[in-house]
């Protein structure tokens, strides 16, 4: 599974358990605009840290906070 | 590990609902099962801990194969690697460069910062009793708690930040608009450090120190976006906790006149002006019983979450690798096994010459161990010098009947704003 569709399905899932209405995820989508809150975001780095083996928020010397899907999707992406 | 071993505590059939309140929900869990539980929280397999034992265990004994569980992303989203986040070796060293700055020794150089911010707090609450108008306690003392860590940490720069910093307070919800709006704060403290050091200024402050700061095996040290994380991360936690307790401090004592009757005594009785060292602090007894008492009711972490790493067994119990251990320092703070009449505000019960708050563990407002606050003494000093210097002057009333709401996010906020009127111990001031 790429990491774009492992991406997809934690937001899918956590937003469904969360009971939260997930906006079509599209890369120009804003975050804020997605329908989950700050737990969801934070339930969906800790299960993409399971799936992947890493969390780029804790890894990454970067300070920036992703503003789009596509933003977000790209962080682990490019994850060296 | 043995087949014997693997029993598992009793616990919930159903999964937590995502729209119960956790706190309330975790509460009756233990009212049910008793200290320990097993149940299903946010997709996730979760013993919930409520005894000394097990705390000595998790973050203690074995404190190795328990780091922080999924809570923390919601920190990690907000602050990124900073030392509340960090993991391992890195934790390590970055804890070893911070540590020094918050020494009991250096307590006393931020006093003068702390006795800055509260006196304007002061000034605006006094102006408030001669007209008789209410103020708003949570919202001034948010404020001032923000100016006292900012002007700690940015020392002669807190004038030059502190409007870029004030969203901190004035934000309230810690959401993901937040954590957008204040990562893109880090470039500011970057700013201020690329100035120092072109300048060739040092600094007695916070953010000074940990500039000076180097890693005692490479002498290297943090890089500037490491050092943006770490004052961040010393903005949020140090600001909000402290103005949590003080706000459910000022709660209680409008709620317990004689415990303020006992306050007002206290302080009529030193003479000297404004504390002026960590000594002076000393001497005032019943401050920090009080202080005490409103962290054991309200600690504003009042939740902790670890997740093992390798399977274990905690009293008996099957811990397998991944589940998540939940310590309410909340639930165990009022637990009546642990405290005589836990849910009633009594000062007097950290007197040394009550037993019940020198049991270990019982109390874990800055949590235990390697992983506790490092900013412990700091907030002390800061809560007790707020109490000392508006508490000597005034007096605070609440009107309002209904309980209290809580709101038990990140941090144990009250749910509401508390208005209060202040009033002069004596007659006012000509």
């Amino acid at each position: 599974m790429s990491i774009r569709s492992t991406v997809q399905t934690q937001f899918e899932e956590v937003a469904a358990e969360q009971h939260r209405k997930l906006a079509r995820l599209a890369d120009d989508l804003k975050l804020l605009d997605s329908g989950l809150d700050s737990l969801s975001f934070a339930l969906i780095v800790a299960r993409l840290e399971e799936a992947l083996g890493f969390d780029p928020f804790e890894d990454s010397d970067d300070m920036r906070f992703p503003v789009t899907y596509g933003d977000f999707v790209r962080l682990y992406e490019n994850h060296k | 590990m043995a087949s014997q071993l693997r029993r598992i505590p009793p616990g919930p059939a159903e999964k937590y609902a995502p729209d119960r309140n956790l706190l309330v929900w975790l509460g009756e869990q233990f009212a049910r099962y008793g200290d320990i539980f097993r149940a299903s929280i946010h997709g996730t397999e979760v013993y919930a801990v409520n005894a000394p034992e097990f705390v000595d265990h998790v973050l203690l004994k074995n404190w190795q194969n328990y780091p922080k569980g999924q809570a923390i992303k919601r920190i990690a989203l907000l602050l990124g690697n900073g030392l509340m986040v960090s993991k391992g070796d890195f934790w390590i060293r970055q804890r070893r460069m911070i540590q020094p700055a918050f020494h009991r020794s250096g307590l006393d150089a931020l006093m003068g910062v702390v006795a800055t911010a509260n006196a304007r707090l002061r000034e605006k609450w006094m102006g408030a009793a001669t007209s008789g108008a209410t103020v708003n306690v949570t919202r001034d003392i948010s404020l001032a708690m923000l100016d006292v860590i900012l002007m700690s940490i940015f020392g002669d720069d807190y004038d030059e930040v502190a409007p870029t910093f004030r969203v901190v307070s004035e934000a309230t919800e810690r959401n993901l608009e937040f954590a957008v709006l204040f990562t893109s704060l880090g470039k500011s403290i970057i700013s201020i450090a690329e100035k120092r050091r072109s300048a060739g200024r040092t600094a007695g402050d916070l953010l000074g120190a940990l500039m000076e700061a180097r890693d005692r095996d490479t002498g290297l040290a943090m890089s500037d976006n490491q050092l943006a994380k770490e004052i961040m991360t010393l903005i949020v936690a140090g600001h909000e906790t402290t103005a949590s307790t003080l706000n459910w401090t000022w709660y209680l004592l409008a709620k317990h006149p004689d415990a303020d009757e006992k306050l007002a005594a206290e302080l009529a009785a030193w003479q000297d002006g404004d504390p002026a060292s960590t000594e002076d602090l000393k001497k005032f007894t019943y401050v920090r019983n009080i202080i005490e008492e409103a962290l054991r009711l309200y600690p504003p972490g009042w939740l902790m979450t670890r997740r093992a790493i390798r399977d274990d067994e905690i009293a008996g119990y099957f811990v397998p690798a991944g589940t998540e251990i939940y310590i309410s320092p909340y639930y165990i703070q009022r637990h009546p096994a642990l405290w005589s009449a836990p849910e009633a505000f009594d000062p007097e019960r950290f007197g040394a010459e009550r037993a019940e708050a020198h049991r270990s563990l019982a109390m874990l407002p800055f949590s235990v161990g390697p992983r506790n606050c490092v900013g412990e003494h700091l907030a002390r000093m800061e809560m007790q010098m707020h109490l000392i210097m508006v508490a000597k002057q005034l007096r605070l009333e609440y009107a309002e009947t209904q309980p209290p709401q809580l709101a038990a996010g990140v941090n144990l906020l009250s749910g509401r704003d508390f208005l209060m009127t202040p009033h002069f111990r004596t007659a006012a001031p000509l």
